[in-house]
């Protein structure tokens, strides 16, 4: 059982700002570089490097169109609270050893909630502008949230049986024998799944998905567009640093110092999901619920008593 | 900070481009997806370069005007092919020549802007509301319009029935004529209770100048058009990057040059489209008898594809079904479905109207 660890107010900001920050230009660059790859384009690695700050830039000069009547209070907290919210989901994730904002006794609990609240500031997003298609897109939305909603609970459960404690902190500890990926394999697969539920990407992409013209983001442009693809990045990575912390052993790793270990496997976790928006096509909202209840959820529960039984 | 002038042009950042497709210019548009200097983008909010392309019917003009109005400043207009004056917007740029040709003309656009935004193509329509609503009353309150009426010209969604015996509130859209994912000169009006479609009226407008677009070698433009509809159909579904790679295919099919190894490379990307389990998740929407559903349509169409690059005596048939007797099933079809299956069925049915004329599809 670890204590709760703490850092400073202005260390914990610094902190969750510059792994955002940066992993965000990451996620940006890695997924320009998967495209490429997949679209046999020319990779020119200054150019790939570059191109979402110019692109940011580009962004950045364009008008912030309003359209009749919108709810503008949510349409700009809506990425504000997403991006709120993964600072929150990532407060409670080891970085490093002995360096986390608060890994709390109850750190599982803190990012299941923050992650449930993700479904309110993605469906505002879709409110707000008062436009047909991203109200379509955030109800489709809300329809399937609840079936990612509840593997996630049970995975991240599973992997808290064997630590004995719901501090992520702790489940890093716990797998200095072995990691929980090897131990409880249908964990980070599930795992997985929730995250391209949540950042909404790939062959989950339900809420800015093409087949409604833009979805979510239709109405978006200038800042406002910046700051929602900004904030989906962010949550991108938290997820992708949760899932290295539970199932790939955060930190713990031979001759590299700690940090260097959880952000090759944080990267490792991004290339594999971006990998997949690229080559995996979109599954419809009905058959993604279909699946999530009739295959997916069976399966975190043969999980967690595959876990149940490690631990006897 | 002037990245405009400065910056190589191989280092900018693609250039966001919405395209308002004509018949006749949509598949030529589709190409565009290879480009790397451009990104077509899925909605005019994102864009900042229109481009015009093809025929644009009368009736469709209002709503062209509309989409210009809606791609935010500061804007670029770039017109190709477009018959004669058919468009009437002013255009930055006017352009006569291939995909290549577009792509510089939207980059001077582009620079031109960048070096001076006030020079943004201005707004066609007045910025005030289109349908007032004035009650009866002195201060304009009242009257019968809020319950069951047209408030401010559009109609209140009121509750209908579901069959599952709930009372549902029904929405009035019009999708279309120039939504991304529907091919040109589509319009749908659909009533939908939440993601389910319950009615849905087909308009088809062609255009009032026909533009039949050359090649005397029928399997080349076959490959060519089916090409150009894959690499759509590969964005609708969330596939962009692979969508890029069919349309840079497309653009390499002409009449000359080395069919043997297009036709590999198409048939090498038929093995990638089908590994991204899209036919999987096409399976069993949007049956209309007696073609199939979407994912059996899918599968023809990308062996048709490979066989016309291989063999130029196969029959370049790309779809039985043709855009008109399409347009009499959607009616019957869609009702039922959700719209994320609606336009899946909608795409996977060819109905790019220019091809027809062309004389290609029985």
């Amino acid at each position: 059982m670890s204590d709760v660890t703490t850092l400073s107010p202005v260390a914990a900001v610094a902190l969750i700002g510059a792994t955002l920050i940066t992993g965000a230009y990451a996620v940006a660059v890695i997924d320009r570089l998967l495209f490429a790859a997949v679209a046999r384009w020319p990779l020119s690695l200054p150019t790939l490097v570059s191109q979402p700050a110019r692109e940011a830039a580009m962004m950045h000069r364009r008008q912030v169109v309003t359209t009749e009547a919108p709810d503008t209070i949510l349409w700009v907290l809506a990425p504000a609270a997403y991006a709120g919210l993964a600072a929150t989901a990532l407060s409670v994730i080891p970085l490093a050893p002995g360096v986390a904002v608060a890994d709390v006794r109850t750190g599982i609990v803190v990012f299941g909630a923050a992650e449930a609240l993700a479904i309110v500031a993605i469906f505002l997003h879709g409110w707000a502008p008062n436009s047909p298609f991203p109200m379509i897109a955030g109800y489709r939305f809300v329809g399937v949230a609840l079936s990612y909603e509840l593997l996630s609970m049970f995975v991240l459960i599973a992997a808290a049986l064997p630590a004995e404690s719901l501090a992520i902190g702790a489940i890093v500890e716990s797998q200095q024998s072995l990691w929980n990926v090897i131990r409880q394999p249908l964990g980070l697969p599930l795992f997985l799944i929730v995250t391209a539920g949540v950042t909404f990407t790939g062959p989950l992409d339900i809420v800015d998905a093409s087949d409604i013209a833009g979805g979510g983001g239709a109405e978006d442009s200038g800042v406002a567009r910046l700051a929602w693809r900004a904030a989906r990045a962010a949550m991108l990575v938290t997820f992708a640093a949760a899932a290295a912390a539970v199932f790939l052993g955060g930190w713990l790793g031979p001759v590299l110092p700690g940090a260097v270990w959880m952000a090759l496997k944080t990267t490792a976790v991004v290339v594999t999901v971006l990998a997949g928006r690229h080559l995996l096509a979109r599954v419809s909202p009905e058959r993604f619920v279909r699946l999530a209840w009739t295959v997916l959820l069976p399966l975190a529960f043969l999980d967690l008593a595959i876990a149940g039984m490690g631990s006897l | 900070m002037a990245v405009g002038r400065r910056t190589p042009t191989r280092h900018r950042a693609p250039i966001p481009v919405f395209a308002a497709a004509g018949v006749g210019g949509w598949g030529p548009a589709q190409e565009l997806r290879g480009a790397p200097e451009l990104r077509l983008v899925t909605t005019p909010r994102h864009a900042a370069v229109l481009l015009v392309t093809g025929s644009v019917p009368d009736g469709h003009l209002v709503a062209l005007r509309r989409v210009h109005d809606q791609v935010p400043h500061p804007r670029a207009v770039v017109a190709w092919r477009t018959a004669g004056a058919a468009t009437r917007i002013p255009a930055t740029v006017e352009v006569a020549g291939d995909g290549a040709a577009v792509v510089t003309a939207v980059q001077r656009a582009w620079t031109a802007l960048d070096a001076d935004p006030s020079a943004t193509a201005a707004d066609q329509l007045p910025d005030v509301e289109p349908n007032e609503w004035r009650g009866v009353g002195p201060y304009g309150q009242g009257g019968e319009g809020m319950m069951g009426g047209t408030p401010y010209g559009r109609p209140m969604a009121m509750t209908g029935d579901d069959p599952d015996g709930l009372a549902l509130d029904e929405l009035h859209l019009t999708l279309g004529p120039f939504l991304d994912p529907l091919p040109a000169g589509l319009t749908l009006d659909v009533v939908m209770q939440g993601e389910v479609l319950r009615e849905a009226e087909v308009r088809l407008d062609a255009p009032t100048a026909a533009d039949t677009p050359a090649g005397s070698d029928r399997a080349a433009a076959s490959a060519r058009h089916g090409l150009q509809w894959l690499a759509h159909a590969l964005h609708v579904e969330g596939l962009d990057a692979l969508a890029a790679h069919a349309a840079a295919l497309a653009a390499r099919v002409t009449g000359d040059g080395d069919r043997g190894a297009l036709s590999r490379r198409a048939e090498a990307l038929a093995r990638r489209v089908r590994r991204t389990g899209v036919l999987r998740t096409l399976r069993g929407v949007g049956v209309v008898e007696p073609a199939g559903d979407a994912a059996a349509r899918w599968q023809a169409r990308l062996d048709v594809i490979a066989g016309a690059l291989r063999d130029d005596h196969a029959p370049a048939v790309l779809d039985p079904t043709g855009p008109a007797i399409a347009c009499d099933l959607l009616p019957r079809v869609l009702p039922g479905s959700t719209l994320t299956d609606a336009i899946s069925t909608i795409v996977s049915l060819d109905i790019d109207v220019a091809h027809r004329e062309a004389g290609l599809r029985r």
